[in-house]
């Protein structure tokens, strides 16, 4: 299928820089996301993959630097020639077209597994209480928890936990999907269940960004990975250069700690 | 004197003098802790704002209110704000002191309940694109209630002791009808101290009771 | 609005009034602390004692007396002993109630503050060989009182307020003189903003310090 023009990326990051105190944790960070594509992000503990996905939908805000969703400036306005930052109420539409799942899920306790998805469809699309359940339906359908309905996060495991969150997530149609370590605090044999539907999820084509340390998932399912150390992109390519041929010695380091450690968790 | 025999004589007539009293005193800490609760919250939203002069403003209102006397803001509403035409009968300057008052201490009991949500709730809910005041609404309060009600039911009680300084601007509450009492009979001591038993009758299985209740299940921590 | 005027014109009148009614409202204060933290360390003392329903007697002492609101004890023992001939001036009655009330509170701080000891405390003391009175003395009751002085503070900032209530018995406080300032001119707007605010700056030190002494003392907690 060949474009005349290149199409405007899904999620376009530039020079982004956020830093805590004296730490700065992402430094003049450039990504673009294209529609459909699947990005990994892989590094080591602290690299400031987490950091840099809170700040495409600025539940971080960036000291510098912009974020673009389809081609529109989001969490600043352009006054004057001078960029802006909006307070949080302006930030409210944008993030409703960004569907996040957090690594603790935020699952909200007081209400039941429907009312969970169904309340921002209710809230922020205003929809009417029946049109919200059942959409909230459809997307748990998706993640096959039709079952759990009317359960409260505290009855569930943990798989079942996220996959509620990715269905609450999906609710709000969102154009893409930040997955921030969905899978880290899950028990082992809970991991492929949430793996599954995003695996699903990508398969129907959905436009996702997914911070994780599961490498083999992240070979299968990415179009693209980007490896990000001490707050910068030091490599990205397609898997297969990165994990078979990575050029960056640090790339090299990481993966050979992370798959040696795969192997003899394996073993043991 | 003795003690048994007076109240032998005269507790019957007493009592239907005291127990509507009571009621009005018990009824005075309930409207008293609702507008306490109602104007309380937007103070403990003021409190936790990002902008400074609206932080400034809720911890002025906290301090003025908490670090001086219920009694002093007693006068001061009711004769005091007759200077600026505002004549307010005694039952409601009474209300509106307490309530006042007690919205003081309710934002700060808002503040500790909001605080001990766990912080990844109001980051799913503005994920989602939810405002701030949805968050609050939906989210934020719904799960605060558990750690709020215990020491909002404290307050209730307190106010309801403290509804007894009302007698000073001549609210027909317990403390007051039991000063009437003593000036027809005469008897201080049985009377004040029916009354002190009165107001301990209430205050005490009440302080029991939010003590027990107060170990709370939190379930806020398994999402 | 003529607040502001007539605000100055009389300060001079105003100010020598109720600033003495601040010292005496300061004694009032320190008199009641006294009494209050020695009953309250006598009560906390006889709490410990194994005999049979001592240890009963004295805690539904301290539940009955926080009960009861303040304005009640006053006048139970300011009037109500009139009964029996016994006639305290105001200011004796005004620390005898706030005292007896007081100590309640101190006792349950200083209860909070024995449980606070890990357990093996008392058992290591005694095993060294301290007598029953020593261990207390010099190991428990110090350990104690230090957990008890921030919830203490809070307290002295109560007693504070609470001395405005003594107002109603006729002790020499602020509120007293206030009351009688504005009989005399009818300014209550005046008179009684001018006492808030002599009350907030005695009682905004004290809430300081203690607040001070909260950070303090909670980095230096026992192990």
């Amino acid at each position: 299928m060949g474009q005349l023009l290149d199409p405007v990326p899904r999620v376009r990051v530039e020079d982004l820089t956020k830093s805590f105190g004296p730490h700065t944790v992402v430094r003049n960070v450039n990504l673009a996301v294209a529609q459909g594509e699947r990005i990994a992000i892989i590094g080591p503990s602290g690299a400031g993959k987490s950091t840099l996905l809170r700040c495409i939908n600025w539940l971080e805000r960036p000291d510098s630097g912009h974020v673009y969703l389809d081609g529109e400036l989001i969490g600043e306005s352009l006054r004057d020639g001078r960029y802006v930052a909006i307070g949080e109420r302006g930030l409210a539409p944008a993030r409703a077209r960004i569907g996040m799942v957090f690594q603790h899920f935020n699952l909200f306790p007081h209400l039941d597994v429907l009312g969970n998805v169904a309340l921002g469809p209710r809230l922020v699309l205003r929809l009417d209480k029946q049109a919200a359940q059942e959409r909230a339906q459809a997307q748990l359908e998706r993640v096959g928890l039709t079952s759990k309905l009317h359960a409260y996060p505290e009855k569930l495991s943990g798989g079942q936990r996220q996959r509620v969150a990715i269905a609450r997530a999906l609710a709000m149609e969102p154009t893409v999907m930040l997955f921030d370590e969905a899978t880290s605090s899950l028990d082992p044999e809970l991991v492929g269940e949430v793996l599954a539907v995003i695996r699903k999820l990508a398969q129907d084509g959905m436009t996702m960004l997914l911070v994780t340390h599961e490498m083999q998932f992240a070979q299968d399912v990415a179009d693209r990975v980007v490896f990000m150390d001490e707050g910068l992109i030091l490599e990205e390519g397609p898997p297969s250069t990165i994990f078979r041929s990575p050029s960056n010695p640090r790339t090299r380091a990481f993966l050979r700690a992370v798959l040696d450690r795969e192997r003899t968790s394996e073993i043991s | 004197m003795n003690l048994v025999t007076l109240y032998q004589e005269h507790l019957g007539d007493w009592v239907v003098y005291l127990l509507p009293a009571l009621a009005l005193s018990i009824e005075i800490a309930i409207f008293s802790i609702l507008v306490a609760g109602l104007v309380g919250l937007p103070i403990a939203v003021m409190k936790m704002s990002r902008s400074r002069p609206l932080r400034y403003a809720a911890n002025a209102y906290i301090e003025v209110l908490r670090g001086s006397p219920a009694l002093v803001q007693l006068y001061f509403i009711y004769f005091g704000l007759t200077a600026f035409g505002i004549t307010l009968d005694a039952l409601p300057a009474a209300v509106i002191t307490f309530g006042l008052n007690g919205a003081a201490y309710m934002a700060e009991i808002y503040r500790g309940g909001l605080r001990a949500v766990d912080a990844g709730q109001s980051h799913a809910a503005y994920a989602l694109g939810m405002t701030p005041v949805q968050t609050l609404r939906y989210v934020l309060l719904p799960q605060s209630w558990r750690v709020v009600l215990p020491p909002a039911g404290s307050l209730a009680v307190a106010i309801f002791k403290d509804s007894s300084l009302a007698t000073t601007i001549a609210v027909p509450e317990l403390m007051n009808q039991a000063t009437l009492l003593v000036g027809i009979w005469y008897t201080p001591f049985a009377v004040f101290l029916l009354v002190a038993v009165m107001y301990a009758a209430v205050a005490l299985p009440a302080t029991i009771y939010i003590r027990r209740r107060d170990r709370s299940r939190s379930w806020a921590e398994t999402a | 609005m003529d607040f502001f005027g007539p605000l100055f014109a009389n300060l001079p009148v105003f100010l020598p009034v109720l600033l003495r009614g601040a010292g005496a409202t300061l004694v009032l204060t320190a008199l009641s602390g006294v009494v209050s933290v020695a009953g309250g360390l006598g009560l906390a003392v006889v709490r410990t004692s194994r005999l049979p329903f001592v240890s009963q007697i004295a805690t539904g002492y301290i539940e009955v007396i926080r009960a009861i609101p303040v304005l009640a004890s006053l006048f139970v023992i300011y009037f109500g002993l009139e009964e029996f001939g016994i006639n305290l001036p105001s200011l004796v009655a005004a620390v005898t109630g706030l005292g007896m009330i007081g100590s309640a509170y101190m006792a349950e701080n200083l209860r909070g503050g024995f449980a606070a000891i890990p357990k093996g405390q008392r058992e290591a003391a005694a095993s060294v060989g301290l007598s029953p009175t020593q261990v207390m003395s010099h190991v428990l009751l110090p350990q104690a009182i230090r957990v008890a002085i921030p919830p203490s503070i809070n307290y002295a900032i109560s007693l504070l307020k609470d001395t405005a209530i003594a107002s109603t018995v006729a002790a020499p406080e602020l509120l007293f003189a206030a009351k009688g300032l504005v009989s005399q001119f009818i300014l209550p707007l005046q008179v009684y903003f001018l006492t808030g605010l002599i009350y907030l700056a005695m009682s905004l030190p004290l809430a300081m310090l203690g607040r001070y002494l909260e950070r303090r003392l909670a980095a230096g907690v026992l192990q």
